[in-house]
C-alpha cells in the first residue's frame, strides 16, 4: 500500500511540479450534504512535497494497493499548511476542504429565479456556474426556486432541502449529485468472529475493528409548524398548498386568532406523544406575487416540511464503525449492509449484547490511508439525517441572506388615502384601489365613508347695475309728437293736461284741443317715428364673495358597488335612507379578492337615488408585500 | 562469500568476516480484530512491502603498529561525514552490486588480549531505504538509444536480477512529436505503459523517471495532463527480455533510450 497524491494549479485542470507527491498518510473525510476534508501529509524534506504541498494547490489523492491497482480517495483544496517536527521525523502536512468546495467560490448572485424545474435541472443549471463542474441526479418534484447571493452550494443544499434529497460529491472529479439516494453499496460490514475465514473475504465484505452504536429520540418531533419566509403578518404558511400526502394539513387558531397550520406524523404521535416544533424555512418565497406562484411556494413549504417531519418522527439510530478491508469506495449517501452480533456464553447461557443486521444510511465516512492500510471510519443512521441535527434551522445548514429592500423576504405593509367624490342621481362616486405586483397578499381591505351637503366656496359675485345707460347715439336731438296731417271734422274741446315742464322741473298744466271730450289724454310719439335704441355693456368682473355656503341636501339611499358587484346588503346598507349626513365603515376584503384578479385596479362606485352632495372615502388597505423584478 | 568493495571513494581491505542484508524481508501489516483468529492481512494477497533495508557487515581491520591501526579506525569512523553514497559489493568474482546506503554503527571494540591494536574486528550498519542490489555494469540494451518512427515500433530489452528495475526513458525527437505512448508487452497483452500526449519538438528531449516520479522536458517539470500511465508505477523491467512497443504520430521520429540497472533483493 502505498500512497501519492497529484497537485493542480487553482484551476483544478493543469496538473503542476515534475510528479506526484509521495506521501506517508492521507485522510479523507466525505460526508452527505457536507464538504468533506482532506488531510495530506508527506515527508517534511522531500523537495517535491515543499514545492507542490502549497496553499490552494487542488491535490487529488490516490492509493495503490496490494495488487497495484490504483484506487482515488478523493481531492480537494489546501487552505493549511503546517510543518511538524520531532526527534523521529518532519512531516509537512496540507489540509483543507474536499473538491465540493469549489462550489462554495462561486456565488448565484441577487435574483437567479427558476420556474416549474425539476431539481436535477436547476442543481445542473446551479453546478454549471462553476467552470468544469456538472451536477446530475433525480428525483423530487418540479417546484420553483430562487436564490439571492449565495453560494452555489449553498444554493444545492437549499434546493436539496425542499425537495428532501441530498447532494453529493459525484464519482468523477468535478461533479455533483442530487437525489434522494439510498442506494446498496454493496459493501457488507461484519463483525469478525473465529468462523470467519479472512481468505474468503472480498471486496464486498469489510471486517469490524470497533463498533458503537447511540439511539437518541432526543431531536424527535411529531407535530411542526414550517413558515417560510417573510415576517410577522406577512409569513408564508401552508394556507394555500395544495399537497395532500404525506400528511394532511392540520391548523389550530393560534392565541392572535390568526389559523397556525401544521403537519403532524401519526405514527410518531403514538411513538412519543405530540412533540411541537416550529421550523421557519426562510429560503422558501414565492417566486412573485402571483396566486400561482404563491400556491408554488406553499407547496414547496410542504415538501420540505414534509420532508424534514419524516426523518425526525422517528428514533435515530446512529452507528460509528472503524471497518478493515474495505477496497472499493463507499459513498455518503449510499447504504450498507451491517451485520454484526455480539454473543457471549455466560453461566452456560447465551447472551447477545448487540445484534444488529439492517442497511445503513452512510453519513460520513473518514478513510484513513498509511503504510498499514487503509482504516475506514463510517458514521452510520438508521435515517438520512446527521446525528447532529437538533433543529429545523439547522437544517442543510440554511443561509441566513437577507438584504433589505431587495429581499426576497415578504413584508406586512398598510397604506391608506382618503378620496372626496361629489355624488348625485345622476353621478356616481368613483373609488379606484390599485394593487400592483408588489402586492403578495391582501389581509384586509376597509372603506370609510362619509356625506355630506355639498359645500361652496363662494356665495355671489358683487352686483352694483348699470350707470350712465344711454343711447349709442352722440348728440341732442329730438323726438316729433302727433306728426299726422289729417284734421278732424267734428267739434274740439279744450282739455286740461299735465305735463313736465323742464325749466321750472314742475309739472304744468296746459290746455289742449281734442277731439274727445271725455277720458284721459295720453300723449305719444305716432308710429312712422319707431325705431331702435341700442345699448353695449362692454367685459367687465365681479369680485366674488367668499366663504363656505353648505347646501342642505344630501345624498339619499347610498349604495356601495365593488368591481360591479352590488355588496350593499352583504355589508350593512344600503345607508342614508332619508338622507342626512351618514358615516359608515364597510370591509370589502372579500370582494376584491372575489374576482381573483388581486394586482390590479379594483372600482368601488357608490351611488345614491335621491338627494345630492358629496361623499369623503378613506380607504385602508393591509396587506403582504414583497420585492419585485430584481 | 560476498565481500564488501567499496562505500563512496572508500575502498575496503579484502578482510572480510561476516555479510547480511535484509532485502529479502518484507513487512507484515496485520490487523488484529476481535473475534478474529489471527489477525488481517492488510496486504492481501499482493505482494508484501519491503522493510527498510539494512545491510551488516563484520570484517577485520589489520595494521601494523597502534598508530597506523587507529589511522585506519578514523579513516573507518570518517565514513559518517560522507552521508549517503553509493556501496558496492561482490557476490562473485567480477559480479559487482550496489546500493545507495549511509553509515548507521561502526562498532569497534577493543580488547587487550586480542591485541587489537594491529587486529581490530569491526561490524558496521548500512541503511539503505531501497533496499535493493543494483548491477554496477550497465545490461546489454540499457542506455542505447533506438530509432523509432510512425505509428508501431518493437523493439527488445532484456533485464536480468531477481526484482523489478524501473528503467528512465529518454525520448529525443527527431521530429517534432505530438503523440507518444510506449509500452512493455507481456505477450500479446499491456503490461505498462505511458502517454505523452505533449509535443515535443524536434530536438528536446523528454525524460520519464519512474524511480523518481519524474517527468521533464528540456528539464523543465512536464507532469502534466499530458503524461499519463497505465501502472502506478510507471514503467518495470522485471527479470527477463520484453518487447518495448513505440507509438508516434505519423510522420514523427524518434530516438528512445531505457536505462536501467538490473536489480536484486
Amino acid at each position: 500500500m502505498y500512497l501519492y497524491a497529484d497537485l493542480y494549479n487553482a484551476d483544478g485542470i493543469t496538473r503542476v511540479g515534475r510528479g506526484p507527491v509521495a506521501l506517508a498518510r492521507a485522510e479523507i473525510t466525505r460526508g452527505l450534504d457536507t464538504i468533506g476534508r482532506i488531510t495530506l501529509t508527506a515527508a517534511g524534506t522531500d523537495v517535491r512535497a515543499l514545492e507542490l504541498l502549497t496553499n490552494e494547490r487542488r491535490a487529488r489523492i490516490f492509493a495503490v494497493d496490494h495488487t497495484g491497482s490504483v484506487r482515488a480517495l478523493g481531492g480537494g483544496v489546501i487552505r493549511n499548511v503546517r510543518a511538524q517536527g520531532s526527534a523521529a521525523a518532519w512531516w509537512r502536512i496540507a489540509e483543507g476542504a474536499d473538491e465540493l468546495d469549489a462550489l462554495m467560490r462561486v456565488n448565484t448572485l441577487l435574483g437567479r429565479t427558476y420556474s416549474q424545474q425539476t431539481p436535477s435541472y436547476i442543481a445542473s443549471s446551479l453546478t454549471a456556474l462553476v467552470s468544469g463542474w456538472s451536477a446530475s441526479g433525480s428525483g423530487g418534484t418540479i417546484t420553483d426556486a430562487r436564490f439571492d447571493g449565495m453560494s452555489v452550494w449553498r444554493a444545492l443544499i437549499s434546493l436539496a432541502d425542499a425537495q428532501g434529497l441530498h447532494i453529493r460529491a459525484g464519482s468523477t472529479p468535478n461533479t455533483a449529485e442530487i437525489g434522494a439516494f439510498g442506494a446498496l453499496a454493496g459493501v457488507r460490514l461484519v463483525g469478525a468472529s473465529a468462523l470467519h475465514d479472512q481468505t474468503a473475504l472480498n471486496s464486498a465484505t469489510a471486517l469490524i475493528e470497533r463498533i458503537e452504536i447511540e439511539q437518541s429520540s432526543a431531536a424527535a418531533a411529531t407535530r411542526l409548524y414550517p413558515v417560510g419566509a417573510g415576517i410577522g403578518e406577512a409569513l408564508l404558511t401552508l394556507e394555500n398548498s395544495t399537497r395532500t400526502a404525506p400528511y394532511a394539513i392540520q391548523s389550530v387558531t393560534g392565541a392572535n386568532g390568526v389559523p397556525q397550520y401544521y403537519l403532524q406524523d401519526a405514527a410518531g404521535v403514538s411513538t412519543f406523544g405530540v412533540i411541537e416544533r416550529f421550523g421557519k424555512f426562510k429560503q422558501i418565497a414565492p417566486l412573485s406575487n402571483s396566486p400561482a406562484d404563491l400556491e408554488h411556494a406553499t407547496n414547496a413549504l410542504y415538501d420540505v416540511a414534509a420532508a424534514w417531519l419524516t426523518r425526525y418522527a422517528v428514533r435515530q439510530d446512529t452507528i460509528r464503525v472503524s471497518v478493515r478491508g474495505v477496497t472499493t469506495a463507499i459513498r455518503p449517501g449510499d447504504k450498507v449492509h451491517v451485520l454484526y452480533r455480539g454473543v457471549v456464553e455466560q453461566d452456560g447461557a447465551i447472551v447477545d449484547y448487540l445484534d444488529i443486521d439492517a442497511d445503513l444510511w452512510v453519513m460520513r465516512v473518514t478513510e484513513r490511508v498509511d503504510a498499514t492500510g487503509v482504516a475506514t471510519d463510517l458514521t452510520l443512521s438508521s435515517v438520512d439525517r446527521h446525528p447532529e441535527d437538533a433543529s429545523p434551522l439547522q437544517i442543510g445548514g440554511l443561509e441566513a441572506i437577507t438584504i433589505d429592500g431587495l429581499s426576497v423576504t415578504s413584508y406586512f405593509n398598510r397604506v391608506a388615502y382618503v378620496y372626496d367624490r361629489l355624488i348625485d342621481p345622476s353621478h356616481p362616486a368613483l373609488i379606484p384601489v390599485r394593487l400592483t405586483n408588489a402586492t403578495q397578499k391582501l389581509s384586509r381591505c376597509t372603506l370609510k365613508i362619509k356625506t355630506r351637503p355639498f359645500t361652496a366656496t363662494a356665495t355671489a359675485a358683487t352686483g352694483g347695475g348699470l350707470v350712465g345707460l344711454g343711447t349709442n347715439t352722440a348728440g341732442a336731438h329730438r323726438h316729433s309728437v302727433g306728426a299726422d296731417g289729417s284734421g278732424a271734422s267734428g267739434a274740439y274741446y279744450w282739455r286740461d293736461i299735465t305735463i313736465y315742464d323742464a325749466v321750472r322741473a314742475a309739472n304744468a298744466h296746459v290746455l289742449l284741443p281734442s277731439d274727445s271730450e271725455t277720458g284721459d289724454l295720453d300723449l305719444q310719439t305716432g308710429a312712422a317715428g319707431d325705431h331702435a335704441h341700442v345699448f353695449s355693456v362692454p367685459d367687465h368682473t365681479h369680485a366674488l364673495t367668499y366663504g363656505l355656503q353648505q347646501d342642505s341636501v344630501t345624498p339619499i339611499n347610498v349604495r356601495l358597488f365593488v368591481d360591479g358587484v352590488d355588496i350593499t346588503t352583504g355589508v350593512g346598507g344600503a345607508w342614508a335612507g332619508s338622507g342626512g349626513a351618514t358615516t359608515f365603515e364597510v370591509d370589502i376584503t372579500t370582494a376584491v379578492l372575489a374576482g381573483g384578479a388581486l394586482q390590479s385596479e379594483h372600482e368601488v362606485k357608490l351611488t345614491c337615488s335621491g338627494g345630492r352632495g358629496s361623499v369623503e372615502v378613506s380607504v385602508e388597505i393591509y396587506e403582504v408585500i414583497a420585492a419585485i423584478a430584481l | 562469500m560476498t565481500k564488501l568493495i567499496s562505500f563512496g571513494s572508500y575502498t575496503f581491505a579484502d578482510s572480510g568476516a561476516r555479510w547480511r542484508d535484509n532485502f529479502a524481508q518484507v513487512a507484515a501489516h496485520e490487523i488484529a480484530l476481535p473475534g478474529l483468529n489471527g489477525a488481517l492481512d492488510a496486504d492481501g494477497s499482493g505482494v508484501g512491502v519491503n522493510v527498510a533495508g539494512r545491510i551488516d557487515v563484520a570484517l577485520w581491520l589489520k595494521q601494523a603498529d597502534v598508530t597506523a591501526m587507529n589511522a585506519a579506525r578514523d579513516a573507518l569512523k570518517g565514513l559518517l561525514r560522507a552521508g549517503a553514497q553509493r556501496l558496492t559489493i561482490e557476490s562473485a568474482p567480477d559480479q559487482q552490486r550496489y546500493t545507495r546506503a549511509r553509515v548507521l554503527t561502526i562498532d569497534m571494540p577493543e580488547v587487550y588480549a586480542q591485541r587489537t591494536d594491529t587486529h581490530q574486528e569491526t561490524a558496521l550498519t548500512f541503511a539503505a531505504v531501497t533496499p535493493r542490489w543494483f548491477s554496477v555494469t550497465p545490461p546489454v540494451g540499457s542506455g542505447t538509444a533506438y530509432a523509432c518512427s510512425g505509428a508501431q515500433t518493437d523493439f527488445t530489452r532484456t533485464a536480468n536480477g531477481s526484482a523489478f528495475a524501473y528503467p528512465t526513458i529518454t525520448v529525443t525527437a527527431t521530429s517534432g512529436v505530438t503523440t507518444l505512448t510506449i509500452q512493455r508487452l507481456d505477450g500479446a497483452l499491456v503490461a505498462d505503459q505511458i502517454t505523452y500526449a505533449g509535443a515535443i519538438p524536434d530536438g528536446a528531449t523528454l525524460i520519464i523517471d519512474p524511480c523518481t516520479w519524474g517527468v521533464t522536458l528540456n528539464g523543465a517539470d512536464a507532469y502534466g495532463s499530458a503524461f499519463s500511465a497505465l501502472h502506478p508505477a510507471w514503467f518495470r523491467l522485471p527479470p527477463g527480455a520484453h518487447t518495448i512497443r513505440v507509438a508516434l504520430n505519423t510522420g514523427a521520429t524518434a530516438d528512445i533510450a531505457l536505462r536501467w540497472d538490473d536489480t536484486w533483493y
